[in-house]
């Protein structure tokens, strides 16, 4: 009754209830809660994305030696960022591989060219 | 909670899409460009020493360790010596170019033929003594570790190959 008579405004919000502001007796508190319903609005695919979520994380292989992977990092920026690192490293083991198969046969043709350039008959065989 | 890496809606599995085709394609680009930027860089020194006109004597500084004064004295000395072995060439090749023809046209040994023969085989004798002196020549210069090595390489690719089966026959008509 003070509260009415000093603050004469209507209460807004949370505080329109009257909960906080009435003593209440447990019935009366009682009787506002089971009167307070709550609709939430579900999609209508959200059971089907919940099992989705649930069967991806479970098909994934857990590796306790390492412990739970941020699957954060598994983002599609870093690992394509990771892709093109490995791309490139792939690249230059090969390129070495190759090259120094090139610069076998290369140092061999120059032993060969060599040995024609002081034999007359391995220049006449090649002739 | 739902988990933000997995994609639920169309628009974040086109994202996905476009972002695996990214990885993909860069990583082949960047396997091609580090490929041929390693081989070009690996192979660009002895491909330009393959193709010189003198990249031979390139390889036996390399192969031998030779310093700038021994490889001085041995690009004299190879220098010197090119000019008899374009002769030993020339000879070898007159004297089994007539070997041939003579053991073509004749049916038994003639003189002739037997001259033909002794030519080729002297030719040949010739040859052999003129590298051979050329292979003891360009080892004295070399390091004594260094010079055994290529008198037994030398041995292996132009003495004992001479030596083994080659005729003065077949050497004209191969």
């Amino acid at each position: 009754m003070m509260a009415r008579l000093l603050w004469p405004k209507k209460a807004e919000g949370f505080l329109g209830t009257g909960c906080f502001t009435e003593r209440m007796d447990d019935d009366q508190l009682r009787q506002k809660l089971a009167a307070w319903e709550v609709r939430p609005e579900i999609p209508p695919d959200f059971q089907r994305n919940v099992w989705q979520k649930i069967a991806v994380r479970e098909s994934k292989p857990k590796l306790p030696l390492f412990g739970d992977w941020n699957i954060s990092w598994l983002r599609m920026p870093r690992l394509a960022t990771c892709a093109i690192v490995l791309g490139g490293l792939a690249g230059t083991g090969l390129g070495l591989i190759e090259s120094s198969q090139a610069n076998s046969r290369n140092w061999k043709s120059l032993e060969a060219k060599y040995v024609q350039s002081i034999d007359p008959y391995e220049q006449l065989r090649t002739y | 909670m739902s988990n933000p890496s997995i994609p639920t809606s169309s628009y974040e599995r086109t994202s996905v899409r476009y972002w695996l085709l990214f990885a993909l394609i860069g990583a082949l680009a960047a396997g091609v460009i580090a490929f041929c930027g390693i081989n070009f860089l690996a192979t660009r020194d002895l491909g330009r020493m393959a193709k010189a006109p003198n990249g031979e004597l390139e390889w036996l500084r390399r192969e031998f360790h030779l310093s700038d004064a021994q490889f001085a004295k041995i690009a004299t000395l190879h220098s010197a010596y090119t000019p008899v072995c374009d002769e030993m060439c020339r000879r070898i090749m007159e004297a089994n170019s007539k070997l041939d023809r003579l053991v073509s046209e004749k049916r038994e040994v003639t003189p002739e033929l037997e001259a033909a023969i002794r030519e080729a085989g002297s030719v040949q004798e010739d040859c052999h003594k003129q590298m051979l002196a050329q292979i003891y020549r360009v080892s004295a210069q070399m390091n004594p570790a260094d010079g055994q090595n290529y008198l037994r390489l030398m041995k292996s690719r132009v003495i004992q190959p001479a030596l083994s089966s080659d005729t003065a026959v077949r050497a004209a008509t191969e």
